[in-house]
């Protein structure tokens, strides 16, 4: 049975009468202990799709259909109060701006000691000393000391790992990462992947990793979903895709990174932009970007096929 | 332990407050400085006052002495020395400001995070929230408790079993509960406002969101991460919530017939019983001791705010 299930999930929101889908019928599934790498220019729905997961999209934003089974159980069922006892403790998440994502007055590791309080009924001593164990597995030296300082007193990759702490303090079975090192100083983004990595081995957890950093995916990833516009482009496993990407869009994103074997020259770019969720073209989405727009494209939105196995993609080009 | 950084701070404060204050208190001793039996009459179409410049000048040097030697506190009024009769009044008019400073404040926190549960904007709380303090004078809302208070006193209503509570007088303690309370509406409505929109502001931060994502309730949520900042606010705005409450008990005593510090404010301004000058020094001394409480209130809130903003930078 895998960790997490998600079945045509779609979330919309609700402005003036009229419905624009942020999530556009997403499914996959992801197994203990793996990494799933969710890649995708931003507004194309990475974001509010781990919200969902969370079960914190707010209105206007609603979950208007399919299913998020976590650990056999579907969690659209749950009241609010069953998500609580699920956030922060086994459905952990960071944010790509530890800058604001952390209290900024509370003490760092107050921060970390309120989920075992929550999840764990542990007493504040103990709460105290676990916090202290969490700021030393994520790399913060003088946990004593540092308990008591305010965020502000963290460099952003230091706030970045007492975001992970919080996270794993309860040792969540799965760890939603949106885009943990976007904000980052690139000098410390591969230490803070290392440590995401490194603790999913350690407590056996699963990771859903939101990025448009395709070398990041590449080197981190088991599976891998690219997603546009709210819709689920391709998905497979992460050496298929980079060794044979179906969709043009995914192509398209592959030619875009800079390659130590590729000959000097221009690199590639997209065309265009990624179309506002009230602009969305009819057929398929990515059509007024794509080179390979047919006639065809505009009426029809293809649907997401599986062109080998485990290999899904959505493009008519797919069909033929 | 303050910081030097804190004790900078508050030192550059307190001068700063106390040359404030001195400025105003010489504002008020000149403006209560001009006697009271002053006046101008119109005689064939020309304005004559009566009396000179020098008169005037005279009057508001020697309120200025009368108030530096302290010979204003011994001015008889009503066969009682200005001096007890302000220490009389004054511990009556702080039990009402105190208990109204903290019914509004608690009444307003807990209705502005009540007006933040309603998710429509144009909730019926919320549409009141902003009409009572902007639409709603004063004297209308305390003489609307004043009305309810005279209502349940005249046929012995008594509330959560305690008996009827007299609608005047100041015999005992129990006669401020109802001065309070009616002082306290505008202000908690402020503070109330002041809480919603904090609420309201705060929830849509990435902290919050990062604490939901923990499994924070909505009670713990604004328990531990957004009370803070709403104390805050409302500390900022506090010497106007204090400003609104001296306004209003000088309203509420006069009604209630509460004979405080505001009530003899009035007394001594209208009442011919009491001869001008007198009335006029008594006048003076009171007005001036408000400034005094009420700087020195204000001054302490400002402290309190600048030691909670450089500790928190801590």
């Amino acid at each position: 049975m895998p960790l997490l299930k998600v079945q045509g999930l779609k979330t919309y929101f609700y402005i003036e009468n009229s419905e624009y889908p942020a999530v556009d019928d997403v499914s996959f599934t992801l197994d203990e202990g793996r990494i799933l790498a969710v890649i995708g220019e931003s507004g194309s729905g990475k974001s509010v799709m781990s919200m969902s997961i969370m079960g914190l999209i707010d209105p206007p934003g609603k979950i208007s259909g399919g299913h998020i089974i976590f650990k056999g159980e579907d969690l659209l069922e749950k009241t609010e109060r069953q998500m609580r006892r699920i956030r922060g403790n086994e459905i952990s998440m960071i944010y790509q701006d530890p800058m604001s994502a952390l209290d900024p007055l509370n003490k760092a590791g107050d921060q970390i000691s309120e989920a075992l309080m929550i999840h764990k009924k542990a007493k504040k001593r103990e709460a105290r000393s676990i916090a202290f164990e969490s700021m030393r597995s994520v790399g913060i030296s003088d946990a004593e000391k540092r308990y008591d300082h305010l965020p502000e007193h963290f460099s952003g990759g230091m706030r970045q790992r007492l975001m992970i702490a919080v996270a794993i303090s309860c040792k969540p079975s799965l760890l939603i990462a949106d885009e943990p090192t976007t904000a980052l100083d690139v000098t410390i983004q591969a230490d803070i992947l290392d440590l995401i990595c490194h603790l999913k081995d350690e407590i056996n957890m699963s990771v859903i990793l939101n990025t448009h950093d395709l070398g990041i995916v590449a080197k981190m990833a088991d599976d891998i979903i690219v997603m546009y516009c709210g819709q689920i482009m391709e998905s497979a496993p992460c050496k298929e895709l980079f060794d044979d990407p179906r969709n043009p869009y995914t192509r398209k994103l592959m030619s875009c990174i800079p390659r130590a074997d590729k000959e000097k020259g221009e690199l590639d770019t997209i065309k265009g932009y990624v179309p506002h969720l009230t602009e969305l073209p009819k057929g398929c989405r990515f059509r007024n970007r794509c080179d390979f727009a047919k006639a065809e494209c505009a009426v029809v939105n293809p649907k997401l096929v599986e062109v080998k196995k485990g290999h899904f993609s959505r493009c008519i080009l797919n069909d033929r | 332990m303050i910081s030097p950084e804190i004790s900078k701070a508050i030192i550059k404060k307190l001068i700063r407050h106390a040359l404030a204050l001195m400025l105003l208190l010489v504002l008020v001793l000149i403006i209560t400085g001009i006697p009271q039996d002053f006046n101008i009459v119109s005689y064939n179409a020309r304005n004559i006052p009566n009396m000179d410049l020098d008169e005037i000048a005279n009057a508001v040097i020697k309120n200025f002495i009368s108030f530096l030697d302290g010979t204003s506190l011994l001015v008889r009024i009503q066969g009682e020395t200005a001096g007890s009769l302000l220490i009389r009044t004054a511990s009556k008019s702080f039990a009402v400001l105190f208990a109204g400073s903290l019914l509004a404040l608690a009444g307003g926190v807990l209705f502005g995070i009540f007006a933040a549960r309603k998710k429509n904007t144009a909730g019926s709380a919320k549409l009141l929230l902003s009409l009572i303090p902007l639409s709603v004078p004063d004297l209308l809302t305390i003489t609307l408790v004043h009305l309810f208070v005279l209502y349940l006193y005249n046929n012995g209503i008594s509330l959560l079993g305690i008996p009827p509570i007299p609608a005047y007088g100041d015999s005992t303690i129990i006669n401020a509960v109802y001065p309070a309370i009616s002082i306290s509406i505008l202000p908690a409505a402020y503070i109330a406002r002041i809480t919603s929109g904090v609420i309201e502001e705060d929830m849509t931060k990435l902290h919050i969101l990062a604490a939901r994502a923990k499994g924070c309730s909505r009670f713990v949520i604004i328990r531990d991460h957004i009370l803070k900042n709403v104390l805050y606010k409302i500390l900022s705005a506090y010497p106007a919530v204090i400003g609104i409450l001296f306004s209003s008990l000088v309203i509420a005593e006069r009604l209630f017939y509460y004979k405080g510090m505001a009530f003899y404010l009035i007394f001594l301004r209208t009442s011919p019983l009491i001869p001008a000058y007198e009335a006029g020094v008594a006048f003076s001394l009171f007005v001036s001791i408000l400034c005094v409480i009420y700087y020195l209130i204000y001054t302490a809130l400002d402290v309190i705010k600048s030691i909670l903003l450089i500790g928190t930078r801590k």
